[in-house]
C-alpha cells in the first residue's frame, strides 16, 4: 500500500513491526528483507513518490523534484557540495548505477581496527543478493561512449590500469540523463525493484513523511513521530501529524540525516561518536576538449575507470585516488569550467566536444554532522594536506590519461582556469590551491557518521546495526561505516542493510526483540 | 551544482546593506543601464523588482552577448528564470538570497567603489565593480560572486537558445508544454 503524504487530510497513525525511515539503498533493501520474512513493515520517505513519467531529463526541474535542497547542499566552507536524493528510491534514483563492493582489504581494515564482527564470506553472501536483486552486470565494451572509450585509450596507451564497471541497468537507452531520474526505467534503482518488492509483500510505503523523532520509552525506541509535508518545495509545509509505532525502529536516512535525526531526538550515545568521524570521498571534475565532436552527454556518463593509482595502506585503508569518467548536462558542465563572461562562452562552445572525468580520492573520517542554531544543516570537513595532495595528484594524472587520449586541453575545475595542453604544462598543477575559492569538490558518497563497531565504547551501532545501549532502535545506511568504503557505495549499504535486516527477523523469530 | 549561500555569511555581510536599503527605497529604480533598462517581469515571485534589476546587471556581466556565441543572460531573462527558480526554495536560501543582492546592489558605495548602487553605475563601472569581487578580500564577497554565476548559468544553460548555441539537442523526452507546442505546429 502506498499513502501520498501530500494528499492526506487527516493525522496519520499507524502501527507495525519495523518501521523503516529512508527509502534509499539501507532502507528499501532492509524492507524488503523484513517483508519477505513476514514482518508487518512501514517504510516512510521524505520525498515524494515520483516515477519514470515524472523525469523530465531537465536540471532545472529535476534538481528540486529529486535531490535534497535541489542540489545545493554544502559544507560549511562551501568546499564540498554532497549531493544526496530526496524520493522515494533514494540516491539510488539520481545516482551513476555504478555497483561495487567494499574492497576486502578495506572490509579486513573495519574487521581488525574497529572491532567489525562481520564474516567476509556473510559480506559477499549479502553484496551478491544485492547485486541479483538490481541485475547487476559489467557494461558491455559497446555500451561505452565516447568520453569513457577515450578515458580506457588513455590510461592503456599510459600501461595504467583501468577496466569498466558493473551497473545495474537493463536495456539502456543511452539517453544519458542517469542523474536526473532515469524516465525509462532502465535503471534498476530501489525505486523499481526493491520498495515494489517490499510493497508486494505487504510493506506500506508513505511518502512526504518527514520523521522529525524518533520515540523512546522504559528505554527502548518504540516508533517515530513527524508530519506529512506538501509535495513541492525544499522545505515543504506541514500539512497533517504523523505518528508510528514499531517495535523495531530502523534509521536509514543516510549519513548526513541519520545522526541528525539522532540528535533532534536527543539519543546520545556512550561512544560520543553520533555525527562525528564523517568521510565524503571528495571527487574533482577534470574536463577535456577534443578536436572531435564528442557528444559525451548521451551514452551512459560513468560506465569506465582507472584505479592505476589506488593503493591500499594498511594503516588507513585505501588511499590514492581513482579516474572515472562522468558526464552531465549543460548546467552540470557549466558550473565546472573555471571562466567568466566571454571566456566562459568560449569554453561552454565547445560543450559538445568535451569529455569529463573524476578524480575519486578516499579520504580518512575528518567531518561531523549537525544542526545549526537555525535548525539548517551544518556539515563541517577539514580537508586533509594528504587528501589536498591527491586531489592535485590526480588532476595531473587525469590530464595526462587525456592528453595521452588526443584531447587538445584539459582542464580541472579550478579556479583561476587551469589549462594543460602538453606535458610541460602539468607542472602548473603542483601548487594550485584546492579551497572554497578555487574549487567545488562533489561527493556523492557521505558515510560515517554512526559508526559501527563491537565496542560499545567507540561505535554507535554494533555489527548488525543494532543501536549500542538503545534497545529497538537499529541503523542501515552508510554513516554506519567506520571509515570510507573507498568505492560506489549503493552496493556496500544494500549488503550491508541485508545482513541487519535478517538479524532483526532472526530476533523477531526467535521472539528476542 | 548550484551553490547554498551561507546564511551567517550574509546576515554579517549584508547588515549594512540592510541599512541602505531603508535609503535605496527611495531612489528610482530603472537607472540600470547594465541590464539594458529593461521593465521586471509583472509576475516576480521571490525578488524585488530592485533585486530583479540587480540580478539582471549580475546576468549581463557573467553571461554577456556576443562572443563564441550570440546568445547572453538578456536574451533569455536570466534573472526572471532565476526567480522562477526559487519558487519553493527554502525560504532561509532565499533570504540570503535577498540580502546578498542588496549587499551587491550597494556594494559600491559599502566597498568605496562608487558613489552610486550597481543598477545605475554605467557599463564599464558595472563591469569592473562586479569583476573586482572575485578578488575581495572578503570571504563571503568572493562566495557571492561565485554563487550568484551559479545560479546565473543555471538558469541561461537550461534554455533552448543556450542549447542552441552550444551543440545540445537536448532532453529526449518531451515535457507537456512542449508536446503541446509540437502539435500545434
Amino acid at each position: 500500500m502506498i499513502i501520498y503524504g501530500s494528499e492526506r487530510v487527516e493525522d496519520l497513525s499507524l502501527r507495525c513491526d519495523v518501521v523503516v525511515v529512508g527509502s534509499g539503498a539501507g532502507g528499501a533493501a532492509a524492507a524488503r528483507v523484513l517483508a519477505a520474512a513476514g514482518a508487518k513493515v512501514v517504510i516512510l520517505e521524505e520525498g515524494g513518490y515520483h516515477t519514470s513519467f515524472d523525469f523530465k531529463q531537465r536540471e532545472r526541474e529535476m534538481l528540486p523534484m529529486l535531490y535534497r535542497d535541489r542540489a545545493t547542499q554544502r559544507t560549511r566552507d562551501r568546499l564540498v557540495n554532497v549531493l544526496q536524493g530526496r524520493c522515494v528510491g533514494g540516491s539510488t534514483v539520481v545516482n551513476m548505477a555504478d555497483c561495487a563492493r567494499v574492497p576486502r582489504a578495506v572490509l579486513e581494515h573495519w574487521q581488525r581496527d574497529f572491532a567489525v564482527e562481520i564474516d567476509t564470506a556473510d559480506f559477499e553472501a549479502a553484496s551478491e543478493r544485492a547485486e541479483a536483486a538490481l541485475g547487476v552486470a559489467e557494461i558491455a565494451a559497446d555500451q561505452l561512449n565516447a568520453n569513457n572509450r577515450k578515458l580506457l585509450a588513455g590510461a592503456e596507451q599510459l600501461g595504467w590500469r583501468r577496466s569498466r564497471f558493473h551497473h545495474n541497468r537493463t536495456e539502456c537507452t543511452g539517453c544519458g540523463f542517469c542523474l536526473m531520474g532515469c524516465a525509462f526505467d532502465a535503471k534498476r534503482s530501489a525505486l523499481v525493484t526493491l520498495v515494489p518488492a517490499a510493497l508486494a509483500d505487504g510493506a506500506t510505503l508513505v511518502s512526504n513523511a518527514r520523521v522529525e523523532r524518533v520515540v523512546v520509552r522504559g528505554g527502548r525506541a518504540v516508533g517515530v513521530q513527524g508530519v506529512l509535508t506538501e509535495e513541492h518545495g525544499d522545505r515543504p509545509a506541514a500539512r497533517v501529524r504523523l505518528e508510528v509505532a514499531a517495535d523495531v525502529v530502523l534509521l536509514a536516512c543516510g549519513a548526513v540525516h541519520t545522526p541528525l535525526l539522532l540528535q533532534a531526538s536527543e539519543i546520545a550515545s556512550a561512544s560520543g561518536q553520533i555525527g562525528r568521524n564523517l568521510s565524503l570521498q571528495p571527487q574533482l571534475p577534470v574536463l577535456a576538449v577534443f578536436s572531435e565532436r564528442m557528444v559525451s552527454f548521451r551514452g551512459i556518463p560513468q560506465s569506465a575507470y582507472c584505479d592505476e593509482h589506488l593503493v591500499f595502506d594498511p594503516r588507513v585503508g585505501m588511499t590514492g585516488f581513482a579516474i572515472e569518467g562522468i558526464a552531465g548536462g549543460p548546467v552540470q558542465t557549466a558550473g565546472l569550467v573555471g571562466a567568466s563572461g566571454r571566456d566562459h562562452k568560449r569554453w561552454m562552445a565547445r560543450f559538445a566536444h568535451t569529455g569529463s572525468c573524476l578524480v575519486l580520492v578516499p579520504d580518512q573520517p575528518a567531518g561531523s554532522v549537525a544542526a545549526d542554531e537555525t535548525g539548517r544543516t551544518r556539515i563541517d570537513y577539514a580537508l586533509q594536506p594528504d587528501v589536498e595532495q591527491r586531489i592535485r595528484d590526480g588532476a595531473r594524472a587525469a590530464a595526462r590519461l587525456y592528453l595521452a587520449a588526443g584531447a587538445e586541453v584539459v582542464v580541472p575545475a579550478l579556479r583561476p582556469l587551469t589549462e594543460i595542453r602538453n606535458e610541460a604544462d602539468l607542472a602548473r598543477l603542483d601548487d594550485v590551491a584546492v579551497n572554497p575559492d578555487a574549487t567545488t569538490l562533489l561527493s556523492a558518497h557521505p558515510q560515517g557518521t554512526c559508526r559501527m563497531g563491537e565496542d560499545a565504547r567507540r561505535a554507535v551501532v554494533d555489527s548488525r546495526g543494532r543501536f549500542h545501549g538503545l534497545e529497538g532502535l537499529w541503523i542501515a545506511d552508510a554513516s554506519v561505516f567506520p571509515t570510507s568504503a573507498s568505492t560506489h557505495t549503493m552496493i556496500p549499504i544494500m549488503a550491508f542493510a541485508d545482513l541487519a535486516a535478517r538479524s532483526i527477523a532472526q530476533a523477531r523469530a526467535a521472539r528476542t526483540i | 551544482m548550484i551553490p547554498e549561500i551561507d546564511r551567517r555569511t550574509f546576515l554579517r555581510g549584508a547588515t549594512g546593506a540592510g541599512a541602505l536599503l531603508v535609503f535605496g527605497g527611495a531612489l528610482p529604480l530603472g537607472a540600470c543601464v547594465l541590464a539594458q533598462a529593461s521593465d521586471p517581469p509583472p509576475d516576480l515571485a521571490v525578488l524585488s523588482p530592485r533585486a530583479w534589476a540587480t540580478l539582471a546587471c549580475f546576468a549581463d556581466h557573467a553571461i554577456p552577448r556576443g562572443g563564441a556565441f550570440e546568445a547572453g543572460a538578456s536574451d533569455v531573462g536570466v534573472a526572471g528564470l532565476v526567480d522562477g527558480w526559487l519558487v519553493g526554495a527554502d525560504s532561509r536560501l532565499v533570504t540570503d538570497l535577498r540580502r546578498g543582492l542588496a549587499l551587491l546592489e550597494w556594494g559600491p558605495l559599502l566597498l568605496g567603489f562608487a558613489a552610486r548602487p550597481l543598477t545605475a553605475l554605467p557599463p564599464e563601472s558595472a563591469g569592473a565593480y562586479l569583476a573586482s569581487l572575485t578578488t575581495s578580500r572578503l570571504g563571503f564577497v568572493r562566495q557571492l560572486h561565485a554563487a550568484l554565476s551559479e545560479l546565473c548559468l543555471l538558469a541561461f544553460y537550461s534554455t533552448r537558445s543556450a542549447w542552441r548555441a552550444i551543440g545540445y539537442d537536448g532532453p529526449i523526452v518531451l515535457g507537456l508544454a512542449e508536446s503541446v507546442e509540437l502539435e500545434r505546429r
